[in-house]
């Protein structure tokens, strides 16, 4: 299954049937189809605007932005930190996230959570992973990161 | 994408939207009185449109009384004219006997176009 996550929004894309299932019984983290990908369920009503000043899935927002919900929250700096079930301002996440270059693929321990430091103190933006039920819960492969 | 949502308008331009105020919303009417309509989001453009069917409305009922009083005053300076003709087929130079009750007539409408046009100019300076 591949995931992406576009500035803190996640879209699952399923290979084979079933993927995401077997995403949230390993992980516990509930999946909801949307279009033709799957997201976190805090995810799934995303709206397509903010307006600042107006709360965005209880996010405080400070520019007023209609686009798809990654655009939106890129454009106020949030992510959705999978681990709280929240959406939060980036530089609220203070993880540090080890990325290792494996052949043509970095590997890092379990799904990066959005917004997370690197050593030389940059922060993971957007990122594509692949998510395999052979490989479960352990090392998860990325085939794009973005740093900001 | 797009997003429309509605809206309200101050008569300070002073644009509110699902609650809050849109400091970046743009006036595209024009917004010199209070008013509802919708806000349209692009991106980072934010443009507000008032619903100012009432303006034209308001318009067209003050050019329609502005017209039937031009007309009333027109018609009574026919019928006075109309009189004075009828009054010269004879020696007398006397004017009609109607004469002044007309002219009464013509001045009221003349006033009633004037408050019109009024009403007009402050319509055209607080357009929604």
């Amino acid at each position: 299954m591949k995931v992406k996550c576009l500035h803190g929004y996640f879209k699952f894309e399923e290979q084979y049937s079933g993927e995401a299932s077997e995403f949230v019984s390993l992980f516990g983290l509930d999946l909801e189809p949307v279009d033709n990908y799957y997201t976190f369920s805090a995810l799934a009503e995303a709206p397509d605007f903010a307006l600042a000043g107006l709360e965005y899935l209880g996010a405080a927002t400070t520019k007023t932005f209609a686009g798809r919900p990654w655009d939106v929250m890129r454009e106020n700096n949030l992510v959705y930190n999978f681990n709280t079930g929240l959406v939060v301002p980036i530089t609220s996440i203070t993880q540090v996230v080890k990325l290792s270059l494996a052949g043509t693929y970095w590997v890092s321990p379990g799904l990066i959570l959005p917004g997370s430091l690197t050593d030389e103190g940059t922060r993971v933006t957007d990122y594509a992973a692949w998510f395999s039920r052979s490989r479960g819960a352990g090392l998860w492969r990325y085939s794009e990161v973005t740093l900001d | 994408m797009t997003r429309v949502l509605p809206a309200t308008c101050d008569a300070n331009g002073k644009v509110t939207a699902e609650g809050v105020e849109v400091p970046a919303a743009r006036v595209l009417t024009q917004g010199k009185q209070a008013s509802s309509g919708i806000l349209i989001l692009d991106e980072d453009r934010a443009d507000y449109v008032a619903t100012n069917t009432t303006d034209i409305v308001t318009t067209i009922e003050k050019m329609i009384d502005l017209i039937t009083a031009n007309s009333d005053a027109i018609t009574e300076i026919a019928n006075t004219l109309t009189a004075i003709g009828t009054g010269m087929t004879g020696p007398t130079t006397a004017p009609p006997g109607t004469l002044p009750t007309s002219v009464v007539t013509i001045t009221s409408k003349v006033t009633t176009m004037n408050a019109t046009k009024t009403d007009l100019n402050t319509l055209k300076g607080a357009l929604k």
